[in-house]
């Protein structure tokens, strides 16, 4: 239990820490006196490397993945239930009841 | 609901699989951002169903705190967990649009960026408390999604109050009505996938309320002391 709490908080700091390069990828604001500028069509990369077929495929194929994830983490944790219920229903239809025994 | 329903929820979202993208293809190109925009067609609809998600969760928590409703805290999880999946989707396929229309993968000082990034954190918690928390932690979890449903009508009227770089809302309303067909065949197979999720997650969860009461039942009883 301790060795899986352990991997999820790993993860999650892990998953954190992906996020830092973010902030150094954010362009600078457009010096126009308050630091802001609104998007516009001008603001497209003329030279930009990655395609965008690229990023649109990125974008639906991250979707799908994590969608399958949860699938296979609820069809995981179902069975598991599943399985504990029916280990408990078998344990208690097999148990002897206490004033049985006293007998 | 039932397992028709569940059934036909999951057989519409197989056909939408192989449907919708090819509608999405097929829509013709935004003339500012290109083909990129297509990005659009998916982000909007797991957008919308992270905020149908808190809204259940809302929900289901409020049924539980205040009537200690079983259904409600499993409507409550199942809620919960499809938020962080829907919210990742949002967070991740939003800068990869950005990053070619805006020349940027992130704005940090954009609020609906900023709100949304705090709602999928607020709800990673509310999961971590779930796990981790003990006894009680139900009722604290089922509190702190209330709170964070107060974010949503902050990031939807964010574009509106504050200057962000991130859209108007007002942009399905003023989508080119060629695009529509792609759009809203997206929507639809995305919603009836995420009731087919909720379904499944929702069973799971009152599969495990079950197996609990039994438990603590046959305790009780004395038929586990062996």
């Amino acid at each position: 239990m301790i060795r899986k709490r352990t991997l999820i908080s790993l993860l999650f700091f892990g998953f954190l820490l992906l996020l830092s390069p973010l902030v150094r990828a954010e362009s600078k604001p457009a010096d126009n006196g308050e630091g802001w500028e609104q998007v516009n069509g001008q603001m497209m990369q003329p030279g930009e490397s990655i395609p965008a077929s690229t990023l649109v495929g990125a974008a639906y194929g991250f979707i799908w993945v994590m969608v399958a994830g949860f699938v296979y983490s609820v069809w995981r944790r179902t069975t598991a239930v599943e399985r504990d219920l029916a280990s408990l229903r078998a344990r208690i239809a097999a148990h002897e009841p206490p004033q049985s025994r006293a007998q | 609901m039932n397992r028709t329903t569940f059934l036909l929820c999951l057989a519409l979202s197989a056909v939408g699989l192989f449907v919708a993208p090819l509608l999405i293809l097929a829509a013709p190109m935004e003339p500012t951002m290109g083909f990129v925009q297509r990005i659009f067609y998916y982000h909007v609809p797991c957008a919308w169903l992270t905020f149908l998600a808190v809204f259940l969760c809302a929900a289901g928590s409020a049924a539980y705190l205040f009537a200690r409703s079983e259904r409600g805290e499993a409507l409550a999880a199942a809620a919960a967990e499809l938020t962080v999946v829907f919210g990742i989707c949002v967070l991740v396929t939003g800068p990869l649009w950005a990053r070619k229309a805006w020349g940027a993968w992130w704005v940090w000082k954009d609020v609906r960026l900023m709100t949304t990034l705090l709602l999928w954190f607020i709800f990673v918690a509310y999961l971590f408390v779930r796990r981790f928390g003990g006894p009680g932690s139900a009722r604290l979890a089922a509190g702190l999604a209330l709170f964070a449903a107060a974010d949503v009508p902050i990031i939807y009227t964010s574009v509106f109050f504050w200057r962000t770089q991130h859209p108007k809302a007002t942009v399905v309303r003023t989508l080119d009505p060629k695009m529509m067909p792609a759009f809203f065949t997206s929507l639809a197979v995305f919603t009836a996938f995420f009731v087919a999720l909720l379904a499944a997650r929702y069973a799971l969860e009152r599969s495990r309320q079950r197996l609990d009461a039994t438990w603590l039942a046959a305790e009780d009883a004395g038929l586990l002391d062996n």
